[in-house]
């Protein structure tokens, strides 16, 4: 009986060492739509987490209200790789800054990679491509080597660099020159400028000050003017009033180059003479407001319930219908999508990848 | 924008095995007994039948490895054996080099307190300790406390923690000799070089001197294989090399009338290079860490009479940390310095037979300096006392104690976090139901809570002053069982605990309309069972089997926010299943062991999708190893191979553990 007992137990530890050995095969992605076989939607950009190497691409379907899997790796049996920062649509490519994986993506409308541009500078560190613009047959990307490098579109070779200033970001094309965000990076409070280079020349011409820390967004609107949120010193009730520098839109006429501010902002998205606008500062949460500016007369619309949102990671409007998308990045959950019509009654939600931080709309 | 980029108490069990494993005996024996010991009185009893190891006996889990167990299992710093303690999972971010960090029933490292020598080891910018930095050459028995320990000869800190990993070094044991000395070489795969030197020696009759060393080097180019889709990549780590000192220096005193003195000097430098996570296209990696850590600590105990006794401790240290990076903006090039003065004070009595109680006092400061820009450069004053009281009786052991922690702050710009007071109470009591048998039951509740470290409280545009404690409570009820089954089955130890965990204002960075910041969102639940089966068979006088089996089960999930994604989710790292089993053959010719550790699948983030999941693993090692002796003489010679199954199995998702490797000791003894 005592034999048995302690036999019992033998094999009860054995066979639990044996059990625990037992590996799984790899996941089947999951299916996802041709965005060619549809005819309006948005690809949705998820930056995915630093050093998780799961940024994806995804496509919407905005006919048929629904949202695919990861289109670039269905497309090319790969992930993307590692922050998926940027996503540019020009003429019938797909442009992917990926800033982890320091490499620049060029894929068909079908995310299906044509050439992959792998990003160091001469000493072979990753230069972290960052944010694109494209005019003129030429993608334009910013990159933390803090510099602007111009991809000829035809040829996909990179035709030129022109060093800009330190941590660029978000930049924009208007009126024949680049306008390129200078991130305060380390916050101390030197990074207050804009970058003008001029296209033909390739050549930086000048910085424009703005308030501390223009950051991600950078954009030219329908009317023409460049709009540049500068995310601020993250002002505290502690600081006298006068240190402070709220997150603030910020308007630089392409002409003249003066500045000139809108209204405090920290995502601004622009459909004709509507600017939507999010608006939150972290140590005055009470101050924190959705609404659309009128870019004509000033006034000012509430739009969405900012109360819905953990944290809104990006905004995009729809050129097609005018519908106002906005993403809510959670903490350590895959984000959703709501999808507003123009007055900001909720007409849609889905929910994207990790981090969603750009929608490119794809218009017929 | 923020990249965050972050990193004994000599307990008296034997003596308290002693006292234990006499009660078992007889109870003729108990009025000699008590938990704290009392060596004297028990000198005259001739203990026949083996002592029960203190897992078995303790009022909450604590389990407990010797020199020999660690020697066997072939590891090469304190956290490869840590692995095996069931319960505990080893953050390991792969290599020589890689951070490793211990976390208890899934509570996270910052809730784990690790004691070397009986103080603890500290860091106030991080708050978990890298584990990996301490051989296991110089150790000569590692103890995880889980919730209340017996032993109420405490330092008040040592209560101030939802788990106790404690180091402890040996002492010399000079026999007739009046010097000991131990000479080793590691060498193995990866480049791995290890030479140490142990020398003690006795000065006169009650004092000793011992100094240990050794030197580290490895270049951790290790080949791994990975998949990216449809995509293999094979690849070796890069900038994964090590080097690292080592010095110790300790000095033991008996100066009479029950006094004792230790003191010891610790120096650790290292240089190494952290390869970061696979990133798909992107195998560059130049950052590089430099640690510099120093201690000093001074321990002095008294018996001024069998029923009062005092111990007091006091250490200084100061740890440098310089991390650099070469990136496509330039040099960056950051330093911390940290320092902590800590001095403790405990008086124990027991004023009536098995009923002892004790006073701890403990004071610490704190302070960190950074080169980062708007570095606060804050200051931590904490007061600990600790009252605590147990009761003793042949067939039932209860100990409660009493925390109270007070803790203030400075910072020399901005402001600093509000002044904190918190009581924590804690309770285990210990059953013998058949008094003739060793089957125990046991139960133990403490309740505490971990302070929000300074990278929480103060780095930049993250922190947040406005946090809260994160507490935790933990119920715990087990059973245990030891003895002897049949002149086959020698030694035979099963204990089983259920466990209960609740954490509050879990601490974590979170999105907060568009800034990233710390905040007290979290709460989880943990339902979990841990099972510790082992047995010591002898199958002729001179072969016999030791067995060990553990297993895990910790069901960890957040319970947060009903309407939220991960309601219910596993929360990350954590495997549902895990465990560790050995068995060891003992020959006269050689000896041989081989040890397994296994999880099952975790996920990487908080939400359990499939995107997230990390796939189960097991590690599989083999060791042989024979010890010569001539005269005075001895050489052992072991060989290791681990990680059989070769596997680029991962801990941390992207950062994949070396394949199968071997490594090769060889150690003379005088």
């Amino acid at each position: 009986m005592k034999n048995y007992w302690y036999k019992t137990a033998l094999a009860a530890v054995v066979l639990g060492l044996c059990a625990a050995c037992n590996d799984d095969d790899e996941e089947t992605l999951p299916p996802t739509l041709p965005p060619s076989e549809t005819t309006h939607g948005c690809y949705v950009l998820n930056t995915g987490n630093w050093g998780g190497n799961d940024a994806t691409i995804q496509y919407f379907d905005a006919e048929n209200f629904s949202i695919g899997g990861d289109l670039f790796g269905s497309a090319n049996g790969t992930e993307l790789g590692d922050l998926g920062q940027d996503l540019c649509l020009y003429g019938s490519k797909l442009y992917a800054t990926v800033s982890g994986s320091s490499k620049l993506e060029v894929m068909d409308r079908d995310c299906k990679v044509i050439k992959t541009i792998s990003l160091t500078a001469d000493d072979g560190t990753p230069v972290e491509p960052r944010y694109m613009t494209a005019c003129g047959g030429c993608v334009y990307f910013t990159a933390y080597d803090g510099t602007v490098s111009r991809l000829d579109t035809a040829s996909l070779e990179v035709t030129g660099r022109v060093a800009v200033g330190d941590h660029p970001e978000a930049l924009t094309n208007a009126n024949g020159k680049l306008y390129v965000n200078l991130s305060d990076y380390y916050g101390n409070g030197t990074g207050k400028s804009v970058a003008v280079v001029d296209v033909a020349s390739f050549t930086k011409v000048k910085e424009i000050p703005v308030k501390q820390n223009p950051y991600t967004v950078c954009f030219t609107g329908d009317d023409s003017y460049v709009y540049v949120v500068s995310n601020g010193n993250y002002a505290t009730p502690e600081m006298p009033e006068s240190q402070r520098v709220y997150a603030t839109l910020q308007r630089i006429d392409p002409v003249t180059d003066t500045v000139e501010d809108v209204c405090r902002a920290t995502y601004a998205v622009n459909h004709g003479n509507k600017m939507y606008i999010l608006y939150s500062e972290y140590y005055f949460p009470e101050e924190k407001r959705a609404f659309a500016l009128d870019l004509q007369t000033g006034a000012e619309t509430d739009f969405i319930d900012l109360d819905d949102f953990s944290s809104p990671n990006a905004i995009g409007v729809n050129p097609t219908t005018g519908d106002v998308y906005v993403a809510d990045a959670p903490y350590g959950v895959n984000s959703t999508v709501r999808v507003y019509d123009a007055q900001g009654n909720l007409k849609n939600t889905f929910e994207a990848g990790y981090s969603t931080s750009k929608f490119v709309f794809v218009t017929e | 924008m923020v990249k965050r980029r972050t990193d004994s108490c000599r307990r008296r069990v034997p003596m308290c095995l002693v006292a234990m494993c006499g009660s078992l005996l007889a109870i003729a024996q108990v009025p000699a007994d008590s938990v704290n010991g009392k060596p004297h009185e028990m000198s005259g009893v001739t203990v026949t039948e083996r002592r029960l190891p203190v897992s078995l006996t303790a009022g909450a889990p604590v389990q407990r490895m010797e020199k020999a167990e660690l020697e066997r299992m072939g590891a090469l710093d304190v956290s490869d054996a840590v692995r095996h303690f069931s319960g505990v999972s080893v953050k390991d971010y792969g290599g020589i080099g890689g951070m490793k960090t211990v976390s208890v029933r899934s509570l996270g490292a910052q809730h784990t307190a690790v004691s070397y020598d009986g103080v603890a080891v500290g860091d106030c910018q991080s708050g978990q300790v890298d584990i990996s930095r301490f051989s296991l050459d110089n150790v000569s028995a590692l103890t995880l406390t889980i919730g209340q320990g017996d032993d109420i000869f405490q330092p008040a800190k040592a209560l101030a923690s939802a788990g106790v990993l404690s180091i402890e070094t040996g002492k010399p044991d000079f026999g007739a000799a009046s010097f000991r000395l131990a000479a080793r070489v590691k060498s193995g795969s990866f480049g791995l070089a290890n030479p140490s030197l142990f020398w003690a020696v006795r000065l006169g009759g009650k004092a000793g001197l011992s100094f240990y060393g050794d030197y580290l080097r490895a270049d951790g180019i290790y080949p791994f294989e990975y998949v990216n889709g449809t995509r293999r990549i094979k690849a070796k780590r890069n900038n994964s090399d090590i080097q690292a000192y080592r010095g110790e220096a300790n000095f033991y005193a008996s100066l009479g009338d029950g006094q004792d003195l230790r003191a010891k000097l610790y120096l650790f430098h290292s240089e190494r290079g952290l390869p970061g996570s696979v990133i798909y296209d992107n195998p560059y990696a130049a950052e590089r860490l430099h640690d510099r850590n120093y201690f000093g600590q001074l321990n002095y105990e008294v018996s001024f009479s069998p029923k009062w006794k005092l111990k007091a401790a006091g250490k200084f240290n100061y740890v440098w940390n310089r991390d650099t990076d070469k990136e496509a903006a330039g040099m960056r090039d950051d330093r911390f310095r940290q320092t902590e003065t800590y001095l403790t004070a405990t008086l124990w009595s027991e004023p009536l037979r098995g009923l002892s109680f004790s006073l701890a006092q403990d004071f610490s400061y704190n302070d960190l300096s950074t080169t980062l820009s708007n570095c606060q450069y804050p200051e931590r004053y904490t007061v600990l006392t600790a009252l605590s009281a147990q009761y003793w009786h042949p067939v039932f052991r209860i100990t409660a104690s009493l925390l109270n922690t007070y803790i203030t702050e400075n910072v020399r710009t901005g402001t600093a976090a509000d002044d904190r007071q918190r009581l924590s109470p804690a309770v285990s009591l210990s059953w013998r139901p058949l008094p003739s048998t060793a089957w125990r039951l046991r139960a133990s509740y403490k309740d505490i809570f971990r302070m929000p470290t300074f990278n929480d409280l103060y780095y930049r545009l993250i922190g947040n002053t406005r946090l809260r404690p994160e507490s935790t409570r933990q119920w715990n009820v087990g059973t245990t069982w030891g003895g002897r089954v049949s002149p086959v089955v020698e030694t035979l130890d099963v204990s089983v605990d259920a466990y209960y965990n609740k954490v509050k204002d879990k601490i974590v960075a979170v999105p907060t309309m568009f800034v990233w910041k710390m905040s007290n969102v979290g709460e989880v639940e943990t339902v979990g069972v841990d099972v510790n089966v082992s047995a010591g068979i002898r199958v002729a006088k001179s072969m016999r089997f030791g067995l060990s089996g553990a297993y895990n089960f910790m069901q960890a999930e957040d319970v947060t926010d009903r309407d939220s994604k991960l309601w219910r989710n596993q929360i990350a790292y954590t495997p549902r299943h895990s465990g560790s089993g050995s068995l060891t053959w003992e020959t006269p010719w050689v000896d041989v062991a081989y040890n397994v550790v296994f999880a099952s699948e975790r996920y990487r983030m908080p939400q359990n999708s499939a995107d997230n999941r990390i796939r189960p693993y097991s590690d599989h090692s083999l060791s042989a190893f024979r010890t010569f002796r001539w005269g005075r003489h001895a050489l052992r010679l072991q060989a290791d191979a681990l990680n059989l199954g070769g596997k680029n199995y991962e801990i941390v998702r992207f950062y994949p553990m070396p394949g199968r490797n071997y490594k090769f000791t060889v150690t003379y003894y005088l």
